[in-house]
């Protein structure tokens, strides 16, 4: 379970998160909906620990997250699977490299286990056969599914996506949406997606929360007029 | 107060990327396509600025000293200002502009695409896993490179010797006999230190950038600025420890 109490944060002057909590469930998807600048992507990367909020805490099974630069949160780390918007694969490395390098960095595999695993991994997303492939010679859809194996290749505990179907076609954003599906509730993980669109949100949630004017309030379904407000 | 805390920072950050430098081991492909970067791809350079180096030394000792002093002491001015001074600092100058550049564009690129955010996720070190082999390459390729240009410039100040009105065989007298082993050593302390400074300099700046291409353009610029005055500034505190009598 993921608790998220209190948590504020201002950027440039301007409050950006105001006193916002959050619970999420094991082997549940929660949704966060906001329109694009809305804050959510801040919210993801303090729940992470990327982002110290000005006030709040984050509680990861009873395990308080803690900021700075001396902070040590491997023990939370290590259990995490982060999507990045864009993908943040490494440009100089391999497909197989980037999902094998949480491998070869934090744990002490063997090299025919890991890639034993990065096949596995690669072969649950639907890529298998693209080890070899750099990340320049990839498309958009196929990008986010090799940083969606990366982000799964260690058994995560939690899974966080940050507007996983941004930017792609409707096929490959189904195939996002039902490895998410699939992926984000198995083995009691505890998972959370934010996104701005409507379609991801109602496809994958088992939990809405609405992150607008800096407040995130949880809901039971959702319209677009909620928090896209020129949209009314 | 207000030029403390960069300080202190930059400190901090040069601490923090070689904490642990026996972790190379785990970075060392990384290690060796820096070496290759900063070492193999500057060898033209470092050629063409050794040739320029090497006459014009030559030319401005002569210039100077002819008449005044015996002709072999050309011969050593020469070698000693190559050895302890214009080697290691043109090396490191040039070191500096392609490399501390490239370094903070390449990181600071990679942070504003997440890469480095994506690193910390993974519970991944970013200064271990991006800024220690950048450090270590320039530090170990800028002592080959200096002793390259050092080597070069030297042969070429002996060709052009004939030139400037003085026999090749004075010319070398000088340059060999009246060199010291301290002259050598200092240099390369000095390149080993400028090496450090050069990678520091580019991964700090590299990592402070947050968004833009316009704040990239900004943070290749402090890294090369930077790292031109700490190797001017440290030139000058080695040359105080290791050659003021």
């Amino acid at each position: 379970m993921i608790r998220v109490e209190g948590v504020s944060k201002s950027l440039r002057g301007q409050m950006v998160l105001d006193n916002v909590n959050m619970e999420v469930n094991d082997g549940n998807i929660v949704v966060v909906l906001g329109r694009s600048g809305a804050g959510k992507t801040v919210l993801l990367k303090i729940i992470t620990g990327l982002i110290q909020p000005d006030a709040g805490q984050v509680v990861y099974d009873g395990n308080l997250l803690h900021y700075g630069r001396v902070a040590d949160n491997s023990s939370v780390l290590n259990k995490i699977g982060f999507v990045f918007q864009g993908g943040a694969l490494f440009d100089w490395l391999s497909v197989a490299d980037n999902v094998a390098l949480p491998l070869r960095e934090k744990t002490k595999m063997r090299l025919r286990e890991i890639n034993h695993r990065v096949n596995e991994v690669l072969k649950l997303v639907g890529i298998e056969g693209t080890e070899g492939l750099k990340v320049k010679e990839l498309s958009g859809g196929m990008v986010k599914l090799v940083a969606i194996a990366r982000a799964l290749v260690r058994e995560p505990r939690y899974l966080f996506f940050d507007e996983p179907t941004s930017g792609l076609d409707p096929v490959s954003r189904e195939r996002v949406c039902q490895l998410i599906a699939n992926e984000g509730r198995r083995n009691g993980r505890s998972t959370i997606v934010v996104t701005h669109d409507l379609e991801t949100a109602r496809f994958l949630a088992d939990r809405f929360y609405i992150l607008r004017g800096a407040q995130l309030a949880q809901t039971e379904d959702v319209k677009k007029e909620d928090y896209e407000p020129e949209s009314a | 107060m207000s030029i403390l805390g960069p300080i202190l920072n930059f400190c901090l950050f040069l601490g923090r990327s070689l904490m642990f430098p026996w972790d190379i081991r785990r970075t060392l492909s990384r290690l060796i396509e820096q070496v290759y970067y900063n070492g193999v791809t500057a060898l033209p350079i470092i050629v063409v600025a050794s040739v320029f180096v090497g006459l014009t030394t030559a030319l401005q000792t002569s210039y100077q000293l002819l008449g005044l002093v015996p002709k072999y002491f050309i011969g050593m001015g020469v070698g000693r200002m190559l050895l302890i001074e214009l080697g290691p600092v043109f090396a490191a100058f040039i070191t500096a502009s392609r490399s501390a550049s490239a370094m903070a564009a390449e990181i600071g690129a990679m942070r504003i695409s997440e890469q480095i955010d994506a690193l910390e996720a993974m519970g991944i070190d970013p200064h271990r896993f991006l800024c220690l082999p950048r450090i270590l390459a320039t530090a170990i390729t800028l002592p080959i490179l200096v002793l390259m240009m050092e080597i070069l410039a030297a042969l070429i100040a002996i060709i052009v010797s004939g030139w400037i009105g003085i026999s090749r065989d004075t010319f070398v007298y000088g340059l060999t006999h009246f060199v010291q082993v301290r002259d050598f050593i200092g240099g390369i302390v000095k390149a080993i230190i400028f090496g450090l400074l050069i990678g520091v300099s580019g991964c700090y700046f590299g990592f402070k950038v947050k968004e833009g291409a316009k704040e990239l353009g900004q943070a290749t610029t402090k890294a090369v600025v930077l790292a031109a005055i700490l190797i001017l500034a440290f030139d000058f505190l080695v040359a105080l420890l290791l050659f003021s009598r």
